[in-house]
């Protein structure tokens, strides 16, 4: 079961994925960003560091939530990516739009 | 003679997206049956299998169809590589490998199979009377070969003519189609 684990500190709001990423567990993801970009939150983190896997449904849930972060008028980063993630983020190119960070904070202060 | 597979592992579920979690599963058991499969050899086949798992969940069942499909998968290994087996009595895939591109980064969809092309040394699919089949092949790398880092470089842009038998680490993505992408480039 993937829960997905949110904070609000300093206007920034922080997604955590716990668990695999997956055609599953993926739109819950979406609509996590989705109440938060509704909320306000526009700067975005998505904190990978518990994202056991990811798949390409979770590829892009993280596509969609950058869109509607951006559309919004604000920007999402990912921090803490691990080797699978690394590989996947490559091999389709999507570390050139979704510049993962090594730290939620150096994440942060990006936004 | 043909070497002994170790850790092999197999099941049948049904293909719903309810199934995707045992499946995964099955294949880390494979990795606790098996000694020396190292950790990025581990991530692409894993990565593989769950993709086409998933197409085979998307796309098995026609729209509107009340028949339950049925989805097997055998992993096995041996010393020089890794192994699955997907069959399903669904429809037909509608798929060329050949034709197999990675979508731009805006894309929300589409990426699976260009995935698991870029991930295997050999994906062959057939269509064979009533069932559909796929085989994946990773080779191994040697067990002390992990350094526990990203394996694919970036900027490799090779592209094999027959991606069913390209080579892995290759990145397939169209070389430069994230250029250009830069703040707000994914608003449409």
């Amino acid at each position: 079961m993937t829960t997905f684990d949110v904070d609000r500190t300093d206007g920034i709001g922080v997604v955590k994925p716990r668990g695999r990423v997956n055609m599953v567990s993926a739109p819950q993801l979406v609509r996590t960003v989705n109440e938060l970009v509704g909320e306000g939150y526009t700067r975005l983190v998505v904190d990978l560091s518990e994202t056991e896997f990811i798949d390409s449904s979770g590829l892009g849930a993280l596509v969609a939530s950058l869109k509607a972060a951006r559309q919004a008028g604000g920007d999402l980063r990912l921090a803490a990516t691990t080797p699978q993630i690394d590989t996947v983020l490559q091999l389709t190119n999507l570390h050139r739009v979704l510049q993962p960070s090594p730290t939620v904070d150096s994440a942060r202060e990006l936004l | 003679m043909k070497p002994k597979a170790s850790g092999a592992r197999q099941l049948s579920v049904p293909a719903v997206p309810a199934s995707l979690g045992a499946i995964h599963d099955l294949v880390e058991q494979v990795w606790s049956g098996t000694a020396g499969v190292t950790a990025a050899d581990r991530l692409r086949f894993e990565t593989a299998v769950v993709e086409v798992a998933g197409n085979i969940i998307e796309h098995a069942t026609p729209a509107g169809g009340a028949a339950e499909v049925t989805l097997s998968l055998a992993v096995g290994t041996d010393r020089a590589s890794i192994r699955g087996v997907f069959v399903d009595d669904g429809q037909e895939a509608d798929v060329d490998l050949d034709e197999v591109r990675m979508p731009d980064p805006g894309a929300e969809a589409g990426r699976g199979l260009a995935l698991v092309v870029s991930l295997c040394d050999r994906v062959h699919y057939e269509r064979a009377g009533s069932t559909n089949r796929w085989t994946l092949v990773c080779h191994r790398s040697p067990p002390h070969s992990d350094d526990g880092g990203v394996m694919f470089p970036v900027g490799l842009t090779h592209r094999p003519t027959d991606l069913r038998q390209g080579r892995c680490g290759r990145n397939r993505a169209a070389p430069g189609s994230a250029w250009g992408l830069g703040s707000g480039g994914l608003i449409a």
